[in-house]
C-alpha cells in the first residue's frame, strides 16, 4: 500500500515538472519570437518612396514615421501622388496605411482624402489603392464633392484614374441643375 | 458755419447714394442660385467620357417640380457640361407633380424646357380622372398635358363625378 503511494507521488511530481517545463518553453519561445519580431522591424522617420508603376507613371509615397517589416511599410499620416496617363496628379492623404513593396499596393485607413487637380474631392475611412492599374477602391462612409455634385455613399470603385466611378449601397446624391456662381 | 453745415448735407447726401447703390447690388451678389435635384439609389455610375450620370435600381429623384420612382435613371448634361439637360427614365416610372400622377414605362424630364415626355403604357391620373394613352407630353411652365396613343388602342379616360 505504502509503495503504491509513494509511486502516486513521484507520478504526480513528474507531472509537475512536465506542466512547469510546458510553461517555461512556452515564455521562452514567445520571448524568442518577440525579439525576432522587434529584430525585423525597423522604425523609419520621414520616409519618402518615389517609383514608378508597371506602366511608368511615377507615384510618390510620403509619411510623417514608417516601420519596415519585410516586404510591408507600416506608415503614419501619409501623403501619396500618383500621376494619371492624362498627366494629372491625384492626391491621396490617410492617418495611416500599409504599403505593400512588393505588388505596389496601398492600404488606406482612417479619415483619406483622394483628391485631384481637378477639383474632385472624394473621402473615406478605407481604401485600397492599387497603384499598377490605378484602380482606387473605398469603403466606410464614402463621400464625393466637386462644384456641381455631392454624393455619399456605402462603397466605391475608382477606375482609369476618376473617368470611371461606381458607387454602391444607399447611394444619396445633390446635383445642381447649373452651376453657381456665388 | 454755413460752409460747414453744407458740407454736412453734401456728406448725408454721398451716404444715402451710397446706401442705395449697395442696395441695389445685393441681387447681383449672387449671379444665380442653382437649384437641386436630389436622387437615391442603389447604384450610381460616373463616367467623364461623355460625361453620364446612370443611377440604378430603386432609385427616387425630386426637385422643385416633380418626384419620380424608377428602376434606372440617365442624368444627360449639355455640351460644355455645366447644366442638367434631360433626366431619362427606364423600367416602371412613377412621377408625381402637382395634382398629376404618371405611370409609364420610359420617360425623359427636360429639365432646361421644363418638359415631361412618356412613353408606353401610360396611365395619368389627375384629380381622381384616369387616362390611359401611349404617349404623354407634359409643359411644366404652361401646365398643359397633351396625351397620344397608337392607332390599335385609342385614349381611354375615366372620368370621376366626386364632387
Amino acid at each position: 500500500m505504502f509503495t503504491v503511494d509513494a509511486e502516486l507521488v513521484v507520478i504526480s511530481n513528474n507531472k509537475k515538472i512536465l506542466i512547469h517545463l510546458f510553461i517555461l518553453f512556452l515564455f521562452f519561445f514567445g520571448l524568442k519570437s518577440n525579439a525576432e519580431e522587434n529584430q525585423n522591424t525597423i522604425e523609419i522617420k520621414n520616409p519618402i518612396f518615389t517609383t514608378k508603376s508597371i506602366d511608368g507613371s511615377p507615384y510618390e509615397i510620403k509619411a510623417n514615421k514608417g516601420y519596415q517589416r519585410e516586404g510591408y511599410l507600416d506608415l503614419f499620416v501619409i501623403e501619396a501622388k500618383l500621376k494619371s496617363n492624362d498627366d494629372i496628379w491625384i492626391y491621396l492623404n490617410a492617418d495611416k496605411g500599409t504599403f505593400n513593396q512588393l505588388s505596389n499596393e496601398i492600404l488606406l485607413e482612417s479619415n483619406i482624402e483622394i483628391y485631384t487637380e481637378a477639383g474632385e474631392k472624394i473621402f473615406a475611412e478605407l481604401a485600397y489603392v492599387n497603384t499598377n492599374d490605378k484602380i482606387i477602391t473605398l469603403k466606410k462612409n464614402v463621400k464625393y464633392q466637386d462644384t456641381n455634385i455631392f454624393i455619399s455613399a456605402d462603397e466605391s470603385i475608382i477606375n482609369n484614374e476618376f473617368s470611371n466611378i461606381k458607387y454602391y449601397g444607399n447611394v444619396k446624391s445633390k446635383i445642381k441643375k447649373n452651376k453657381s456662381y456665388e | 458755419m454755413e460752409m460747414l453745415r453744407v458740407k454736412l448735407k453734401k456728406i448725408n447726401h454721398m451716404n444715402k447714394f451710397l446706401i442705395l447703390l449697395f442696395i441695389l447690388l445685393i441681387p447681383f451678389l449672387k449671379v444665380s442660385k442653382a437649384s437641386e435635384i436630389l436622387i437615391e439609389s442603389e447604384e450610381l455610375i460616373i463616367t467623364n467620357d461623355p460625361l453620364t450620370t446612370t443611377f440604378i435600381d430603386n432609385v427616387y429623384a425630386s426637385d422643385e417640380e416633380i418626384k419620380l420612382w424608377s428602376d434606372k435613371i440617365l442624368i444627360i448634361y449639355t455640351e460644355k457640361g455645366s447644366q442638367i439637360d434631360t433626366i431619362k427614365s427606364f423600367g416602371s416610372t412613377k412621377l408625381i407633380r402637382e395634382n398629376q400622377e404618371i405611370l409609364s414605362e420610359n420617360m425623359i424630364y427636360f429639365v432646361i424646357d421644363k418638359k415631361i415626355y412618356a412613353k408606353g403604357n401610360i396611365t395619368l391620373t389627375q384629380d381622381g380622372n384616369v387616362m390611359n394613352g401611349n404617349e404623354l407630353t407634359v409643359d411644366l411652365v404652361k401646365s398643359t398635358s397633351i396625351m397620344k396613343s397608337d392607332n390599335i388602342n385609342k385614349v381611354s379616360v375615366k372620368i370621376s363625378n366626386n364632387e
